[in-house]
């Protein structure tokens, strides 16, 4: 996980969404053991208590469980990958409609505008994820 | 978890040296087994604070508890004390300094010593007075993190350490961090190397508290990093 | 036990470097002494090799008020101060570095003193011959005593002066000249008040028997000792009180 963090943006919650992102581009299975608080806290330098809140709130939200002895592991859930794809698409694209909004564009523009970027295919830049 | 079980209490604390107040009455609390970013200005009484905690100057007035005892001899043996000064012997070798501090403090740890000496590149033949400041920094900071103390109080232990070592010496620090055993209070005025690292922050300006929470709590309630959130609240 | 040690020989440490100047110099002046013999008087030339012991005492005040000055001074107050230690304990390892480099510096004082001079002391006494051992070493041991007792006074009131001092924030020169003058009086007093406390230790007394104008003559000396025992616990005193002010009262 390589992540470079916003600090206006409460960490455990964009420890969150980084795990979401692998999930959704495969990197992580459903079922699969996450690392342990410390390890993890290691990997991508973090205070190992963000790393316990991060859990947790995944543990609330059932996004994850934790089990005696073994570790924290995602839910086995099938659809949850879809559900997660889902859930981060109706984000992405409340967000690109209000930042358009913002600018001052109508629900007409703002389609003409995703229609006319559709073939254009994003190039990734190297170590790139979680850069914007 | 810990919310009731605060590892320092204080109460209308006060100092003053002279004429110049330095704490006017601070009341707050440090959460147990959570790294605490003491923020504020230079003259703010972070300094001050810490050093009341670890008793080595007195407060004129007001109540401090530490794990459950005013600050004396009994807190001394549990908590590890970087200073902002320079508090080394100049002619002893880190060495000799490493042996001098595993003879006087029974929870320090002379494997670690070595282990930090090398993550940091210092020889252990070398003098004091033979290294520069962010080598002294870097230094006092192993003697600091080699003890295994519940309690590790860091006053500006960034200063003089330059910005390509600081995130590696912070990893150092986290690495060695074990919040079920340990509380670490950190006080600085460079937040932005240092915020992501803070569960709770306490900001102090002229000896007074402005603001205090959890980090991440703040970030979502103000919408801000802490560094942004200071330059507002210290006006 | 090992910790104190170790604080002990750090201190120790720092008295070297005076150590080995006081010795050396001490040796340069002896030997400028022996070198005079030729045209100074001889019982000059040797009396002068005991004028180094004079100054002892005065660099024991020097040093006990030093022993926690240059910690302040070097910041370094922040470390022991950090310890988990009586205040006792950090000035008891300052006063026995200073005692034992006070010792290193009398004792080879002596040596150099009688490789030197011994004749020409010998010399300056009025037997015909060497006085018997014994007697010789009885006084000596008596004279030694009570020039270490000199010493450990000097340097715990020194010590004791800074202390009280640094509870000031102005003035402090004067202060410890008050202080240091002043506890020496006190002590004078309570050891002569408190004498009587220890009437019942045997005064030392020794014979001293040796040849006066070549007669042969015994006399006896009798010296006190309750004066010294009462002034030794007024010393432990002060000791005790400069090191309560340090651990519960001073700031880094």
């Amino acid at each position: 996980m390589q992540v470079n963090f916003y600090q206006s943006r409460p960490i455990y919650e964009q420890i969150i969404d980084e795990i979401k992102k692998m999930l959704v581009r495969k990197e992580l299975q459903p079922g699969d053991q996450l690392p342990s608080q410390r390890e993890l806290a290691q990997q991508i330098n973090v205070n190992p208590n963000t790393i316990q809140r991060a859990y947790r709130e995944m543990e609330i939200t059932g996004l994850a469980e934790s089990r005696r002895g073994l570790g924290t592991f995602i839910i086995s859930e099938q659809d949850l990958i879809k559900d997660l794809k889902e859930e981060m698409a109706q984000l992405a694209t409340q967000n690109f409609i209000s930042e358009m909004k913002s600018l001052g564009f109508e629900a007409a523009e703002i389609e003409k505008w995703v229609k006319q970027n559709q073939g254009i295919n994003e190039k990734k830049t190297p170590g790139g994820e979680g850069n914007e | 978890m810990n919310e009731n079980n605060p590892v320092i209490t204080t109460e209308n604390l006060h100092k003053r040296y002279g004429r110049t107040a330095a704490l006017q009455g601070i009341s707050c609390q440090f959460p147990r087994g959570k790294i605490t970013g003491l923020i504020g200005p230079n003259g703010s009484g972070k300094s001050t604070l810490l050093k009341l905690i670890m008793g080595l100057i007195k407060a004129d007035r007001g109540s401090l508890n530490i794990m459950g005892h005013p600050p004396g001899r009994k807190n001394k043996a549990n908590i590890a004390f970087l200073p902002e000064i320079n508090n080394l012997y100049r002619s002893m070798s880190l060495q000799e300094l490493i042996d001098l501090y595993h003879s006087q403090f029974s929870t320090f740890c002379p494997e670690t010593a070595r282990e930090l000496l090398s993550f940091m590149n210092l020889q252990p033949e070398k003098t004091v007075k033979q290294l520069s400041k962010g080598m002294v920094g870097r230094f006092k900071l192993i003697l600091t993190m080699a003890r295994r103390v519940p309690l590790i109080l860091l006053d500006e232990p960034l200063t003089g350490i330059d910005i390509k070592s600081r995130s590696n010496i912070l990893e150092g620090l986290i690495s060695k961090f074990n919040p079920e055993e340990q509380t670490i209070i950190l006080s600085t005025h460079e937040i932005i190397e240092t915020e992501r690292y803070f569960d709770h922050v306490i900001f102090l300006e002229d000896g007074a508290v402005s603001l205090q929470g959890d980090a991440d709590d703040l970030r979502a309630e103000y919408g801000q990093s802490i560094q942004e959130l200071a330059k507002e609240v210290f006006v | 036990m090992r910790s104190w040690s170790r604080l002990f020989i750090k201190d120790l440490k720092g008295q070297l470097f005076l150590l080995v100047f006081a010795v050396l110099l001490n040796l340069a002046w002896q030997f400028f002494l022996y070198t005079r013999y030729g045209n100074w008087p001889g019982e000059l030339a040797a009396g002068l090799g005991f004028l180094p012991f004079f100054f002892l005492p005065l660099l024991m005040l020097i040093t006990g008020y030093q022993s926690f000055r240059e910690e302040w001074r070097d910041e370094t107050i922040y470390f022991l101060l950090s310890l988990p230690r009586p205040g006792w304990f950090l000035a008891l390892s300052k006063f026995a570095a200073a005692i034992t480099s006070f010792l290193g510096i009398s004792l080879l004082g002596a040596l150099f003193l009688y490789l030197f001079h011994h004749q020409k002391l010998l010399a300056l006494m009025d037997y015909p011959q060497a006085p018997p051992a014994e007697t010789t070493l009885k006084i000596m041991a008596l004279v030694a005593l009570g020039y270490l007792a000199v010493a450990i006074n000097f340097f715990i009131l020194g010590q004791f002066s800074y202390l009280v001092s640094k509870i000031f924030n102005r003035g402090r020169w004067l202060i410890s000249i008050v202080v240091f003058f002043g506890s020496g009086y006190i002590l004078q007093r309570l050891a002569l008040t408190l004498a009587p406390v220890f009437g019942w230790v045997p005064p030392l007394s020794f014979k001293v028997e040796g040849v006066m104008n070549g007669q042969p003559m015994t006399t006896s000396l009798q010296v006190d000792s309750g004066p010294f025992l009462a002034g030794f616990l007024i010393l432990g005193v002060f000791f005790f009180l400069g090191s309560w002010i340090l651990e519960n009262y001073l700031e880094v």
